[in-house]
């Protein structure tokens, strides 16, 4: 269990708890106060239904997780109205004693309606509760001081836990919010530093695979002992130029990563006038960036090495996946990391005319 | 690339066949040619009718483009006695559909090389079992159309590169079988467009590629909807020993 749903969780069983309570005290109450009930057993019996059935749809809402405000303000009319036709049923002397035993309970079941809703509906729910009893008590005329004090002990009694506990729900439900707020935020930050750890590596990674190459040609440009106008020196600058184009889109977020980096090396060649054919057989399965390095790195340096065209075929299945490149230009350098991946590199020239294919096929093991 | 490739081989264009061939449909089939090739384009862009009449200009020997057409419709195969070849587009504005075209021109007893922008295997499949007689793409260019007009005007069977891409990827049951070599020439054909480099690489000559090629095109004109086309296809490569009946 999550600890979100473990928050929630608390709620739901304390929602049940006020329930179970709630049945509890109707049901024992009831027995011992309806024999020889002055109000009669229907009413009796129709309080009790109606106290249990709001009880019943309560536990079943509290379940389900459901908010209810309509349904809520019925249930309270129903076992107010209940309550008071009970209460007003009985002899004025009676009220506050064991045959007018719908009050006690009233409070438990209000409480399992309400739950969730502001406190300060319990509060009335009570204060409407005690003040039918105080009207039936007012009845039979101005009440002496021991029933007053009767009264008014049976009305604390059967509000103030109530009250609590609608309070302390409320508060525990404010408190579950903010710990899934908190929960939510925290989460966040832990996806964003994992991003963000991500992304460095994955910079760091792309910066050593540049640095290795680019960083000592630039310096030979840069200390004169390479000249920039030298065809060999031009081609290489081509090569790591359309390298970094193709290692700065390496991103996994497209429907197709190696397709997308095999544009990126063609967008890099067609700025430099070569009219590129690129034509695809079948669904390149997803590949972890190493493997897409180590089966583009040799191809794609060819392409980079294009003097005027060039035609580059990517042929897929489930097994195995080749990359074509044909050239006019001289053939790339071999990526020296290709065994370790399954990847074969094979290159083949005519005259003017140079082919470096390789191809990636999965291992027996991983097809087994 | 400046690699000298014409034609499904780099020898000379096959002969006119002599006599008309007898295929399994009723509709007229293709008759001898004598006399400078007669084409007829249909595509909707007229700057793709300049370009094919300047390259038909620069044949050799010269190919003559008799009248372009934007309109499919304007095309009457009845009256197109005079045409040898047609090339066609498959795309059209207002939604007219090229392959209805192909259908109803094959019909007719016409070759049809189509030319298009679309290198959907699919298509490229459809096209074939539908009568045409070679499938290009647009950027497959110059010196692979003039050969595909050259040799469908002979009856003789060519291969461009997106044809054997398709082919090579093919899982319909209906497929021909074709044997390993075979396979594997036109998966390389298909990468480098250069049949030096798949003679080189498979360290066979570069007739021996033309061969395995004819023979694949031929066995893709014995399957399928018949179609006189198909039927005169099959039937050169018949008299020119490309394959025997057994392979058909």
């Amino acid at each position: 269990m999550t600890d979100q749903r473990g928050h929630r969780w608390y709620l739901t069983a304390f929602g049940i708890g006020v329930c179970l309570v709630a049945v509890v005290n109707t049901v024992s109450t009831f027995p011992f106060a309806v024999v020889g009930n002055p109000a009669g057993p229907a009413l009796n019996v129709l309080c009790l239904a109606v106290f249990l059935a709001a009880t019943g749809a309560s536990a079943l809402r509290i379940v389900r997780g459901n908010q209810w405000r309509v349904l809520a303000a019925a249930w309270i009319a129903a076992i107010l109205t209940t309550s008071a036709l009970l209460r007003s049923a009985l002899p004025p002397d009676q009220i506050a004693s064991i045959p007018d035993w719908s009050t006690g309970p009233l409070g438990f079941v209000a409480l399992a309606v309400l739950l969730g809703q502001r406190v300060i509906f319990m509060v009335g729910v009570q204060l409407t509760n005690v003040l039918i009893g105080f009207a039936c008590l007012l009845a039979a005329g101005l009440p002496d001081i021991e029933t007053l004090i009767r009264f008014g002990s049976n009305a604390v009694g059967i509000s103030v836990f109530q009250i609590a506990g609608a309070l302390f729900y409320r508060q525990l439900a404010r408190v579950a919010t903010a710990a899934e707020r908190d929960q939510r935020i925290r989460q966040d930050l832990d996806a964003r530093d994992g991003t963000a750890t991500q992304l460095a590596a994955d910079r760091a990674q792309r910066s050593g695979a540049i640095e290795s190459t680019i960083v000592p040609l630039l310096r030979a440009i840069a200390d004169g002992s390479a000249d920039a106008q030298a065809p060999l020196v031009r081609t290489a600058a081509r090569v790591e130029s359309a390298r970094m184009r193709r290692l700065f889109a390496e991103i996994d977020a497209v429907d197709d990563p190696m397709l997308h980096e095999v544009r990126a090396s063609i967008h890099a060649v067609e700025r430099l006038g070569v009219a590129v054919v690129l034509e695809t057989r079948g669904q390149v399965p997803p590949l972890p960036v190493p493997l897409r390095r180590a089966l583009l790195e040799t191809p794609m340096s060819t392409l980079a090495s294009a003097i005027s065209s060039a035609r580059v075929v990517i042929i897929a299945d489930d097994g195995s996946v080749s990359v074509s490149v044909v050239t006019d230009g001289p053939p790339g350098p071999v990526q020296p990391d290709g065994a370790r991946w399954q990847v074969q590199t094979s290159t083949t020239t005519a005259p003017e005319v140079t082919w470096t294919q390789s191809t990636w096929t999965r291992s027996e093991e991983a097809q087994a | 690339m400046t690699e000298p490739i014409s034609g499904p081989t780099s020898e000379p264009v096959a002969e006119p066949i002599n006599g008309p061939i007898k295929g399994p449909a009723s509709e007229p089939v293709a008759g001898p040619i004598n006399g400078p090739i007669r084409v007829a384009v249909i595509d909707d862009h007229d700057v793709v009718h300049a370009g094919i009449e300047a390259w038909c200009r620069d044949a050799d020997p010269p190919i003559t483009v008799t009248r372009s057409y934007t309109d499919p419709a304007e095309f009457d195969p009845a009256a197109s006695t005079g045409v040898d070849v047609v090339v066609l587009d498959l795309q059209f504005q207002e939604g007219r559909s090229g392959l209805d075209v192909l259908r109803r021109l094959v019909a007719a007893g016409l070759r049809v090389v189509v030319y298009t922008m679309s290198t959907d295997a699919t298509t490229v499949l459809t096209c074939l079992d539908y009568g045409a007689a070679c499938f290009l793409t647009k950027s497959e260019g110059k010196r692979h159309l003039v050969a595909a007009i050259q040799a469908a005007a002979a009856n003789t069977p060519y291969l461009g590169p997106t044809m054997a891409g398709a082919m090579a990827d093919d899982r319909r049951d209906e497929r021909p079988v074709l044997s390993p070599r075979e396979q594997e020439v036109l998966l390389h054909w298909f990468r480098t467009d250069s049949k030096n480099l798949v003679a080189s690489a498979l360290y066979i000559s570069t007739a021996t590629v033309n061969t395995h090629l004819a023979r694949v095109r031929t066995k893709y004109a014995a399957v399928g909807r018949p179609a006189t086309t198909k039927a005169a296809l099959i039937a050169r490569a018949l008299q020119d020993g490309l394959i025997t009946l057994d392979d058909v």
